[in-house]
């Protein structure tokens, strides 16, 4: 081991401290704050008595299907395969949701069906106003599995 | 000479690169086959085309992909100056990747090469990372589709993969920022840097003085110019050569438009980084995209540095066993990586059949042993029956792992069609 005198520990020191400064500042440039700026962005998906039971409602531009369930109840699921991100579309043959790249199947809650996906889809909260569903796709929900309590009722 | 002045001061520019004499066995062709040299060459062309594409391109989401279209079909000699450019980055990564199985297998990483050998690691980084920035640029269906595999295969990485992945892409999803930002580190940041590690690499080989070859009883040296210098241009003007007429004749590809919205089927990573997109198909994410390349880089960091019984500088393959061993270990590989591949496909699905078990060890101990067990079994054939040593076993280690990336890359490109299903 080579000995570490006083003057080299705080020569070190300072080096270190300035790279650590300038790397910091280089990671906040990067790293644009955005929260700041997303507030809770409803996007209103349509009228609740429009929607049937067990159908499955697309909204690509805004990137979510909407389902409806057989009891009534609603979830968003977002179209962003879990896999490597590709664009999942809906199947009416299969009634299941697929993504082209690499063949991930999702059930409508957004459960996986078939690998490579290990990961559920991530679904979006719904709020209900008047009698609008409001989607809000700004916020997507990481989840490993799908389960009840992530379906909204009106 | 016509002009004797000029050939003066380019042979006294080349000789602040090499030395005023060369030993004769350290310039015969097949000694480093140019790659370095080449490498350093593409680095050039790439810079000059580079700056002048700058000029055409515009980084922004609404113009890039017009730019690049304006570029070819307006400018003269623009579609050549893209070919150029683009043909010249892929020979880039094909000639880094060369280079370092060329030193590595020549035993040319040990002693005072071994601080070189990491500062040729970083510089592969840098190539791969060069190329990856440069292929979003265009903007269109191919590029975007590819860098978000590509960064989404990062947010595999356990605790700081998402972190890391959106750092990079500066957000969620692929967007004109991302766009900014490759096109600022392609152009910018990662050329600096390149030019300062390169430097530092040159330099390092001479203090090593010059390449690695095996101490012989007479040492016979020559000059450098004309001796080196002549086949260097030689080397150099057959590359240019090549790769103009190549980019004569075979476009870059540029498909449609990037749509956010609709993923191509099927979705691939820049052709580089297939191997991992394959490993991603075969096994927990856990693993191939954050276990198995952290014990990959380790590896390739620690191998000068091991204590090795015997070390033979500038012997190819170490040995006339090493030579077997390589050429047994790659055949080995190529085989297991093949059969493995399709048995995971066509028969094996731990998930279903142990419901019960964590994903984690159905997807990702399963294939992991089913993988490294007979790999294993193989380097302990090769130790007990063989009687291979240390340096023999590191070979045979390193020789299977990039030939198994390289039967990964090659399945991945081009056996997978349509939802990257199997095609045959
Ligand atoms: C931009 C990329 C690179 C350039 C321009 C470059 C250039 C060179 C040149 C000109 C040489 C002289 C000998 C020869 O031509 O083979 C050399 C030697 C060397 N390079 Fe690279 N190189 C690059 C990347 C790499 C990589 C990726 C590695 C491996 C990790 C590496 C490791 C080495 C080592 C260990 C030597 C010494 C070889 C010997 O002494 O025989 N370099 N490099
Ligand atoms: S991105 Fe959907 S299966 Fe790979």
């Amino acid at each position: 081991m080579k000995k570490i005198d006083r003057r080299k520990f705080f020569k070190g020191l300072v080096y270190s401290l300035v790279s650590l400064e300038f790397a910091y500042v280089f990671f906040r440039l990067l790293k644009l704050d955005k929260t700041a700026l997303d507030e809770t962005n409803y996007y209103e998906a349509g009228d609740i008595s429009f929607f049937e039971k067990g159908r499955v409602y697309p909204f690509s531009s805004a990137r979510f299907f909407l389902y409806c369930l057989d009891d009534g109840g609603f979830i968003a699921v977002s179209s962003r395969c879990t896999h490597l991100g590709c664009i999942i579309q809906f199947n009416a043959d299969h009634d299941r949701f697929e993504c082209p790249c690499h063949a991930s199947a999702f059930e409508k809650s957004g459960e996986v069906i078939m690998s490579p996906a290990t990961r559920a889809l991530d679904y979006y909260p719904i709020a209900f106003k008047g009698d609008k569903v409001l989607v809000d796709n700004s916020r997507p929900c990481r989840r490993s599995k799908f389960d009840q309590s992530q379906v909204m009722y009106v | 000479m016509k002009h004797p002045s000029m050939a003066k001061a380019i042979n006294q520019f080349l000789l602040h690169l090499h030395p005023k004499k060369v030993e004769s066995r350290a310039i015969v062709f097949n000694r480093t086959f140019g790659f370095g040299g080449i490498a350093a060459l593409l680095f050039v062309i790439l810079f000059v085309t580079g700056m002048l594409l700058r000029f055409a391109y515009v980084p922004s989401g609404a113009g890039a992909y017009d730019s690049i279209v304006r570029l070819q079909n307006q400018v003269i000699f623009g579609q050549l100056l893209r070919n150029f450019h683009y043909w010249s980055a892929m020979l880039l990564v094909v000639v880094s990747f060369l280079h370092l199985v060329r030193v590595f297998y020549s035993q040319a990483i040990y002693y005072e090469r071994r601080k070189n050998w990491l500062y040729g690691l970083l510089l592969m980084f840098f190539v791969v990372s060069s190329n990856f920035t440069g292929y979003l640029l265009p903007w269109d269906q191919l590029s975007f589709w590819a860098v978000t595999i590509m960064t989404n295969m990062l947010s595999y990485i356990p605790l700081v993969g998402n972190f890391l992945a959106n750092m990079i892409r500066g957000g969620e999803a692929v967007t004109e920022e991302t766009l900014l930002r490759f096109y600022n580190f392609h152009t910018g940041l990662l050329p600096l840097l390149m030019v300062f590690f390169m430097a530092i690499h040159f330099w390092l080989v001479r203090k090593a003085k010059g390449v690695a070859i095996a101490p012989a009883e007479k040492s016979e040296k020559v000059d450098t110019s004309p001796n080196l210098v002549y086949k260097e241009a030689l080397t150099a003007l057959v590359v240019v050569a090549v790769l103009l007429l190549f980019s004569f004749f075979v476009d870059a590809p540029l498909l449609d438009k990037a749509k956010p919205l609709v993923s191509p089927n099927p979705s691939k990573a820049p052709w580089y980084f297939m191997g991992f997109q394959e490993l991603l198909m075969h096994m927990h994410p856990a693993f191939a995209s954050f276990l198995i390349p952290l014990f990959v880089i380790e590896l390739f960091i620690v191998i000068p540095f091991l204590p090795y019984p015997k070390v033979n500088e500038g012997v190819w393959f170490f040995s006339e066993k090493g030579k077997r061993i390589t050429i047994l270990s790659a055949v080995f590989t190529i085989i297991l990586t093949l059969l493995l591949i399709f048995i995971d496909d066509l028969l094996l699905d731990f998930n279903h059949w142990f419901p019960g078990l964590p994903v984690l060890i159905t997807e990702g101990m399963f294939p992991v042993l089913l993988y490294f067990l007979p790999a294993g079994g193989f380097i302990f054939y090769l130790k007990k029956k063989m009687q291979a040593n240390r340096m023999e076993l590191v070979i045979a280690s390193v020789t299977m792992i990039l030939v198994a990336y390289l039967v990964m890359m090659f399945v991945g490109s081009f056996l997978r069609g349509e939802g990257m299903q199997l095609i045959f």
